[in-house]
């Protein structure tokens, strides 16, 4: 087992870990599991997987999209280990080594739902972090499910820029999300790492909602904007990472991207004590979207382009 | 004589008394988390003696020499150069551009023209500082940090613009790979013929030997050479070096652009050695240690290159412990840097003793 | 000469039994045994490296003896520290004055002494009683003056009363004349004569046996950490002192050969030269300099001489005027310029700006003349000829090191000066400046500084001496110009004036007859 940004950042790691510990519950007997943080970037994270290959552990998971490269040489070194990157894949399909992806486009697409129905001036936005195919997958779902539950809804999307830098602009997030309320939009969903800090604080000055992004952000955030959160579209990474242990033990693990979408219980929305009354009127009608999401009524669009054909097949 | 033959033994104690004493301090901690410290020690003795952690030990160590080097370069004349991160920085980004940017070339070539244009980086970075600081009196540590800030920014940005836009749906945010030329050959094949079992996937690569020669090059160069004298000089008595007619600025300006170039090195053993690409993950904080590095060493150029290689075995030892001890992460993060400060402690109490000892000798 | 109670009678106020203190390598202190009477002026003289500021260190509780005993009043004492010697009534005045420059002298007298009432100072009473002490003592000091506005005779009687405050019986003073012109010696001496006459011990470190003879009741010679002879002063003779200090027979007037001067090679002109922040230190100086003699500016520390040197050598920009040497206009040069022009330069504190001291003795005997393509090969330096020349010079100029290698800060000062005259006396220069070439040198060391200046001015040399000490301006000088507060007060030839008339001029005082034209 294995891990990048450490323990206790509230998001990623810590649900990874919560997967591992689910598994250590379940299988206990059977499983011994170890657990590494890197300290030196891409040479640390390389050394840190050929010391656990070498530790004949049978599956070894990278946590986060920068394992990519450091997983995909290692497994080349030790066919018989089994791998997992979550939210990566090699550049070339490798037979040791399983992709943990989200469909991020159908929770996206509940929380535009909501967003649609909750909404009182038929306006809502969304602040992505680098105009990047990925950050582009979550504004067509969420996008497509507001204007699904809503046909009167117009939605607001802005990006804090096209580098890096993007997802750690708190300054830029604020100055986006204040634009988007003044134009009377009343909730704002974001998809844009630590600048959505500063959606949050727009939306606790201009006293309407937001939407964090995933993990559960309402219990994260100061608690001054908890009651500002309307909900988070979760990443259950907890769930992949322990999916993926399990599918080794029933010895049913595959290589190759394993997508976990609303059918996988790999994606949702976010109910806890802080928005529970507030959500209680939408659940009944969120769950009715799910079901028809993971029955195929509803096909979640994940490109701008089938964005379109979505709205176009709406229009109808 | 006598004397000065137990003076020499003393100098030559003092970074063994050093580490001991940072053993000790180290120990206190592992047994406040019920851990027996000569079993963490001897674990870590143990497997930084393997081939692969030797291999992992010099790897880490390369880019440290280069950062020392840059530093102990500039701290000679009292130029406090702290910004040397964010010229390698740059000098890694110019050197990706050059890597993927140029085609065509046979490899020691592009080799070359990859490393000018890292230099380039670090001199363009390092220019604004040493130029504010000769005319207008601008103190270094202030405008060099400021720099460092720049720096990232404006990788950041850049990056941006020549990303691999191929890559498709996922936040790797990269350059695209550079071709073969410019990947820095490594050493494991050489080192395996000649009957060391470094293991073949290890990084190490050509850049170590270029470094140690740097090091050896400008120690030389310090002691040598016309200008190295006058180095010397200036760090050691300005007063004195300026009544001499050395103009004490001008070397300053000369050594602290000399570190720049060598700064924007620092990255390229991860960049053209291991990597292959720039991306957003690209090391960052080799620069911070490299003053951590130099200090140890004593900003001599040769003394970097230990310095260098403890700072490898600490890292390389962590992950062994970390991987086959219950310490925690934070508590090895914790060590290295205990172990690092009362080494830097007791190294000067060592040698202020020695100097007392010199001083009263000629007394 | 001998005082009214340093008789044979008097009882040993302190008494230095075979005191032996060792440092890794040296014996500094060789079983040193010393007995200071009660009431009397005890001079300790030696050259440096002697044992004289150990000995004292020793007394005054700064080190600890390896070997040996110290009684006080006949009573076996170990002194831990300067407050337990200031406890028993020992007191020094140090030569580097510690007082604080912007406190008054009342102030600085009681600093860390404060009568302190209800957690108070009790100002008045200090006063009254340090206004007391002074009475007594006959100082004249004005007790609300601040201490930085003060001369430095002033401050040293502030030093001295600063020790007496504190219940010094026993008075230790360290080169305590090396910083005052004649005028102030004398009052220095008569002070000290009155505080013996009243019943405190004296014990005065000097190296100038003039002063000595003149000062001191008894004097101890040591050499090489140990005690040569203790005489009465009314049995002693300079030259036997100095012959016992030094361990062979000294010339203390070195014969001067007549000044032959030739053309002028130095030509000073309207010379205008800022201090720090900009404040004038030197207005309207002009001079000249000729090839065959010694032109020597007198004058008290801080009257503008070391912004002069460093306005001709090129380390300090001139306001106006203009420098000429050989003729041509040095002023826009640069120092590496006037060097090879043919300046040499003994800079007046040889730590500062003579030496690197963590240098070699060789890269130290290059400095300067680094760029000589004598010293290069190609890019290198060329070792092996930087250690013919440093050799060479080094026998030339008994520089006694015991390795090339050896780094400047372990050689004595002697040989420290014997370096940096070793080095520029090469590659023949056209004109030497030297500041205060023999400050804190010893007797054997300063004979040798004084026939080397004398040997150069007689090759045809120009010499630009720069001293506070009369005694050398009149020993070397052809030419004497007195600098007071940045001005040439006035100028004399040999034999014009004497130490009185230039001291005189060295204060300030003398007839108005302006700058003396050259």
């Amino acid at each position: 087992m294995f891990d990048v940004g450490g323990r206790g950042d509230l998001s990623f790691n810590d649900m990874a870990y919560a997967g591992l510990e689910r598994a250590v519950k379940t299988y206990g007997a059977r499983l011994t599991t170890k657990y590494l943080e890197p300290t030196s970037g891409g040479q640390g994270r390389e050394e840190l997987l050929r010391l656990l290959a070498e530790g004949k552990y049978d599956l070894i998971i990278g946590v986060g999209f920068l394992f990519t490269d450091a997983m995909t040489k290692v497994a080349k070194d030790f066919p018989a280990a089994r791998f997992a990157i979550v939210d990566g894949c090699p550049d070339a399909p490798t037979a040791n080594v399983a992709c943990l992806l989200f469909k991020e486009q159908e929770g996206s697409f509940l929380v535009g739902a909501l967003a649609g129905m909750y909404t009182k001036t038929n306006k809502v936005g969304f602040v992505g972090g680098m105009k990047i195919p990925l950050i582009e997958r979550f504004e067509a779902g969420y996008t497509a499910g507001a204007k699904y539950a809503n046909r009167k809804v117009a939605v607001y999307a802005d990006y804090a820029g096209t580098t890096g830098e993007a997802f750690k602009d708190p300054v830029k997030g604020k100055e986006l999300a204040l634009a988007q309320y003044d134009r009377s939009a009343d909730v704002i969903y974001h998809a844009s790492g630590a600048t959505g800090v500063g959606v949050f604080e727009a939306a606790v000055t201009r006293n309407r909602k937001a939407i964090g992004v995933d993990a559960d952000q309402s219990l994260t955030v100061p608690a001054n904007e908890r009651l500002h959160i309307l909900t988070s579209m979760t990443k259950r990474v907890d769930v992949a990472v322990f999916g993926t242990i399990q599918a080794l033990i029933q010895s049913s693990w595959k290589p190759g991207p394993q997508v976990f979408g609303l059918k996988e219980g790999g994606v949702g929305y976010a109910v806890n004590q802080y928005n529970k009354t507030l959500l209680t009127p939408y659940v009944p009608k969120l769950e009715a979207l799910k079901k028809d999401i993971i029955g195929g009524k509803i096909k979640v669009p994940s490109t701008k382009l089938e964005l379109q054909t979505f709205l176009q097949s709406l229009g109808k | 004589m006598r004397s000065r033959g137990r003076l020499l033994l003393l100098q030559a104690a003092a970074p063994i008394v050093a580490v001991f004493a940072g053993g000790v301090i180290a120990s206190a901690i592992i047994l406040a988390i019920h851990e027996n410290p000569l079993s963490v020690f001897g674990l870590m003795a143990t497997f930084n003696m393997q081939a692969g952690s030797v291999a992992s030990i010099l790897t880490s160590a390369t880019p440290l020499i280069f950062a020392g080097v840059a530093t102990a370069i500039g701290f000679q004349v009292n130029v406090f150069n702290i910004g040397i991160e964010g010229q390698y920085y740059i000098g890694a980004f110019a050197a990706s551009l050059a890597a993927f940017g140029l085609r065509g070339f046979p490899a020691p070539i592009h080799l070359v023209l990859i490393i000018t244009a890292a230099m380039l980086g670090g001199l363009l970075w390092v220019w604004l500082p040493a130029f504010l600081r000769r005319r207008r009196g601008a103190h270094e540590v202030i405008t060099t940090i400021m720099m460092n800030y720049i720096a990232f920014n404006v990788v950041l940005y850049l990056l941006g613009l020549v990303r691999d836009r191929n890559l498709g749906s996922t936040v790797r945010i990269r350059t695209p790979l550079f071709p073969p030329s410019a990947q820095m050959p490594h050493l494991a094949p050489l080192l395996n013929a000649l009957g060391a079992p470094i293991p073949g996937y290890s990084p190490l690569n050509w850049f170590l030997v270029i470094a140690l020669a740097l090091a050896i090059v400008v120690w030389f160069w310090l002691r040598r050479s016309r200008f190295g004298y006058e180095a010397r000089a200036t760090a050691l008595n300005p007063l004195a070096a300026e009544a001499a007619g050395i103009v004490v600025g001008r070397v300053q300006f000369v050594m602290f652009l000399v570190s720049g170039a060598v700064a924007g090195c620092v990255g390229l053993s991860d960049l053209l050695g291991r990597a292959g690409y720039f991306d957003i993950d690209f090391p960052k904080g080799l620069g911070f240690l490299g003053i951590s590095v130099a200090l140890l060493a004593r900003n001599d150029p040769l003394g970097v290159i230990p310095a260098a290689l403890l700072f490898g075995y600490l890292n390389r030892g962590a992950e062994g412990i970390q991987a086959f001890t219950n310490v925690p992460r934070e508590v090895i993060t914790i060590l290295e840097a205990l172990i690092i400060m009362a080494i830097v402690v007791a190294y000067e109490i060592m040698t202020r003793y020695v100097r007392v000892l010199r001083k009263q000798e000629v007394a | 000469m001998t005082g009214s109670l340093g008789t044979t009678s008097a009882p040993p106020i302190i008494e230095l039994r075979e005191i032996t203190k060792r440092f890794p390598g040296v014996l500094a202190n060789d079983r040193i045994s010393v007995t200071v009477r009660a009431g009397e002026i005890h001079a300790l003289v030696g050259e440096n490296g002697a044992g004289k500021t150990t000995l004292m260190s020793i007394l005054y509780g700064l080190y600890q003896p390896d070997g040996g005993q110290v009684l006080w009043r006949g009573r076996p004492v170990g002194i831990r520290s300067s407050s337990a010697a200031l406890e028993l009534g020992i007191g020094m005045v140090h030569q580097h004055f510690m007082l604080i420059p912007p406190f008054t002298v009342l102030e600085n007298v009681i600093l860390g002494a404060e009568p302190v009432r209800a957690g108070v100072v009790a100002l008045a009473q200090a006063r009254a009683r340090v206004a007391r002490l002074a009475e007594l003592h006959g100082f004249d000091l004005e007790l609300d003056a601040r201490v930085g506005r003060l001369s430095v005779g002033e401050q040293q009687r502030v030093e001295i009363l600063k020790a007496l405050y504190r219940g010094a019986q026993l008075l230790i003073l360290d080169e305590p004349t090396a910083v005052l012109v004649p005028q102030e010696i004398r009052e220095l001496f008569r002070n000290l004569r009155r505080l013996r006459d009243q019943g405190r011990t004296l014990v005065f470190i000097s190296h100038k046996l003039d002063e000595v003879m003149e000062i001191a009741d008894r004097i101890t010679v040591l050499r090489q950490g140990r005690v040569i002879d203790t005489v009465e002063t009314s049995s002693a003779t300079p030259s036997m002192l100095a012959e016992m200090m030094v361990g062979r027979p000294v010339l203390l007037q070195v014969p001067r050969p007549p000044a032959l001067p030739g053309a002028g090679r130095l030509d000073v002109r309207g010379l205008s030269v800022e201090g720090e922040r900009g404040r004038p230190r030197i207005h309207d100086v002009s001079f000249n300099v000729r090839a065959g003699e010694v032109y020597a500016i007198a004058g008290v520390q801080g009257n503008g001489q070391a912004e002069l040197v460093e306005a001709i050598v090129g380390l300090r920009r001139a306001a106006t005027g203009r420098v000429l040497l050989d003729g041509r206009d040095v002023i826009p040069l640069s120092v590496a310029e006037r060097r090879a022009a043919g300046l040499a330069h003994i800079p007046e504190d040889r730590h500062r700006r003579g030496l690197v001291l963590a240098m070699s003795t060789r890269e130290n005997l290059i400095l300067g003349h680094h760029r000589r393509r004598a010293f290069s090969h190609g890019l290198l330096r060329d070792e092996r000829a930087v250690d013919r020349f440093a050799a060479e010079r080094c026998r030339e100029y008994d520089v006694r090191v015991p390795r090339l290698g050896t780094p400047a800060l372990a050689l004595s000062g002697g040989n420290q000066q014997r370096l940096v005259i070793a080095r520029e006396f090469a590659f023949t220069p056209g004109l030497l400046i030297a500041a205060q070439p023999t400050r804190g040198l010893d007797v054997g060391a300063t004979e040798f500084v004084y026939r080397r200046l004398l040997e150069i001015k007689a090759q045809g040399l120009a010499v630009l001496l720069v001293s506070v000490d009369l005694d050398e301006v009149l020993a070397l000088a052809d030419r004497i110009a007195v600098l007071y507060n940045g001005r040439i007060a006035r100028e004399f030839r040999r034999g014009e004036a004497d130490a009185a008339t230039l001291g005189l001029y060295m204060t300030g005082g003398g007839p108005p007859t302006g700058q003396a034209a050259p």
